[in-house]
């Protein structure tokens, strides 16, 4: 869009009249609408975000200050994203245009509106498929679905986001699309991710939306939205996508900062009134969809909030808990103790996505839940260095070696059916319990599951209807399952 | 103030005066000449009749204050009048911004300041900017709007 062109074209001009970067007081442009695209003499773009009688307030995404003076005119649009099958594999900012040096990218020539309303509940499916993030401990003790809303939470350095990459790779390769946007990251944030994703062969299949600290508030502000237009598009094409929103805390903070420069009344915090209408809003486009001819596609959002000390109770996270279907918490405390991924499992909730799990994995979770919080009990009771009867000694040996299973590096995925076949020999004592020989065994079955004859065995273990009737089988075959 | 005699008709001129009466606030101040000598000293010819008439009653009891008040509440509704911004191709004569303003003064019936900006590409009429508006009314428009649409 061309300045002098649109301004022919549109007939009307305003005035900049007052700059507080990236907020913009300007006069004139008397048929301009809220949220319309504002386009400057010099270049820069903005949005209409608030209009009074005589006056207009702008955010201009450029990251360079307008002048006082400037001559401005309407977009006659409402602000869009290029969207389509092109931008797969590349790295974007969030109005769309490439930002990665090695990425030749085509710009695809489909736009779609950034800031919709959410789709009504007549469009909406229930979540019932399950969402496999690869990483045990989630899988089994804080199920996903397709479609959920499920925050993760934590202190910074503790792993939030290799489990996020995990969960890419596994969903990538299960057939889905994955969203990463990087909410005012360290450039060498969005390299990592980057580099993973190229490293996986995942690139053909991802989007990363980045914004970094040195971009402007307003451009930081768009990001998650961006990413969220660019899921519906592929939703609408019938996929499945997972949207990883890194991080809403921050997010929270650069619309905090647009606001007081807008001189918004602060509330709580001194976060604006509206923060949580920003955030719900923005969290409702996620879910699972009703699509033409009884098909369904979902868009599964992962939205990061960092919290400090593991104080839960701050108000952007609290919100947060409130509008997603859950959260996973990574504490501190549980990365200092060694385990990897740090998920504390009796703080993290999971809303819907028991209802998604199958019939074996519900079994099982209530197996574990129900032996953890014997194993956390005993364990408090053994600090007492009371001598210990062998029954306490055992459910000790076994918790631990439980955490053992759970344990487990970002970068191996496993597959639901073999996480429940090593989880079935471990509780057996089929085979040993130390972390080394627990990780060979897992790195087995993930090659042997591959292959096509050994997949049955696999599949029948995950047929089986209950946590007993699994105990069964693997009794049953026990020696096909360990010779492989 | 009445504009109908033309005492303040363009931008430029509106200007002069707005920078006048802040002066008139430091004379005030100072006291060393007569108000009238400042007046005819300081403002152009077409302008002094007027301004004198204007704040006689003040400089005939030299009521300084009301004068002050007086010169306030001016520049106040001056600074209020809607700008008409012409983007012309040469200077314009007086007789034609006097024509000009009259013509806006008698079909609108609303006191406007014109505001002329010199650009030589515009040929043949002029670009009208007021309130947010702007249309582009010359030959050379209207030539590029033809062949955008007949190809000649």
């Amino acid at each position: 869009m061309d300045f002098s062109t649109k301004m022919n074209e549109i007939g009307e001009f305003g005035i900049v009249e007052n700059v507080r970067h990236p907020i913009v007081t300007a006069s004139g442009l008397p048929g301009a609408r809220l949220n319309e695209i504002v386009l400057f003499e010099s270049g820069e773009m903005g949005e209409v975000f608030l209009m009074e009688e005589n006056s207009l307030e702008i955010l201009v995404f450029s990251k360079n200050p307008v002048m006082v003076g400037t001559k401005i005119t309407r977009g006659d649009s409402f602000l869009s994203v290029p969207v389509g099958d092109e931008l797969l594999g590349g790295i974007i900012d969030p109005l769309g245009n490439s930002v990665s040096q090695n990425i030749r990218m085509q710009k695809p020539a489909t736009f779609r509106d950034i800031d919709v309303a959410p789709l009504g509940i007549s469009s909406r499916a229930r979540i019932k498929k399950p969402f496999v993030t690869g990483v045990t401990i989630v899988d089994t003790m804080v199920p996903l679905g397709h479609g959920q809303k499920e925050l993760i939470i934590g202190d910074r350095k503790t792993g939030k986001t290799s489990f996020l990459l995990a969960t890419i790779k596994n969903q990538v390769k299960l057939g889905s699309i994955a969203i990463y946007a990087g909410i005012a990251k360290r450039k060498s944030d969005i390299k990592k991710v980057e580099t993973f994703l190229q490293d996986e062969g995942l690139a053909n299949s991802s989007i990363i939306v980045s914004t970094t600290s040195y971009d402007s508030p307003s451009l930081i502000y768009l990001a998650p939205y961006t990413a969220l237009t660019i899921a519906e598009h592929f939703r609408d094409m019938g996929r499945d996508v997972l949207v990883v929103l890194d991080d809403l805390s921050s997010h929270a903070r650069f619309y905090l900062e647009i606001s007081l420069l807008a001189k918004r009344f602060p509330g709580r915090d001194a976060y604006p009134g509206d923060i949580f209408h920003t955030h719900a809003r923005l969290l409702e486009r996620a879910g699972n969809f009703k699509l033409a001819e009884g098909r369904e596609a979902s868009i599964t959002v992962l939205p990061v909030a960092e919290v400090v000390e593991g104080d839960l109770t701050g108000y952007i996270t609290t919100n947060l808990m409130s509008m997603t279907d859950g959260h996973i918490f990574f504490d501190s405390d549980v990365y200092y103790e060694g385990r990897r991924p740090a998920i504390n499992v009796p703080l993290s909730v999971t809303r819907v996505g028991r209802q998604a799990q199958s019939p074996l994995l519900r079994s099982i979770n209530r197996e574990i839940s129900a032996f953890i919080t014997l194993y956390e009990k005993v364990q408090n009771l053994s600090h007492f260095g009371a001598e210990l009867n062998d029954s306490v000694k055992e459910t000790i040996a076994t918790g631990e070696s439980v955490y053992r299973f759970f344990n487990q590096h970002y970068n191996i995925s496993l597959p639901v059916e073999v996480q429940i076949v090593v989880f079935g020999l471990l509780w057996l004592g089929m085979i040993d319990r130390s972390e080394e020989n627990l990780e060979k065994v897992k790195l087995r079955f993930i090659q042997e599951y591959a292959k096509d004859e050994n997949k049955a065995l696999f599949n029948s273990a995950y047929q089986q209807v209950s946590f007993n009737k699994l105990l069964e089988y693997i009794t049953t075959n026990k020696t096909a399952l360990l010779s492989i | 103030m009445n504009t109908e005699k033309n005492v303040v008709s363009t931008l430029f001129e509106r200007d002069i005066l707005v920078n006048f009466l802040y002066q008139l606030d430091y004379f005030a101040f100072k006291k060393e000449n007569s108000i009238k000598d400042f007046i005819l000293k300081s403002l152009p010819v077409k302008m002094q009749e007027s301004i004198l008439q204007y704040f006689s009653q003040e400089t005939e009891n030299n009521n300084i204050d009301a004068l002050v008040l007086k010169s306030k509440s001016l520049i106040k509704e001056l600074s209020s009048l809607p700008v008409i911004t012409l983007t012309v191709n040469t200077q314009l004569t007086e007789e034609q911004i006097y024509s000009i303003s009259k013509w806006i003064q008698e079909n609108t019936g609303i006191k406007v300041l014109l505001h002329f900006v010199e650009m030589e590409n515009v040929v043949g009429g002029a670009i009208i900017e007021s309130r947010g508006y702007i249309r582009d009314y010359t030959v050379k428009k209207y030539f590029e709007k033809r062949k955008e649409n007949y190809g000649f």
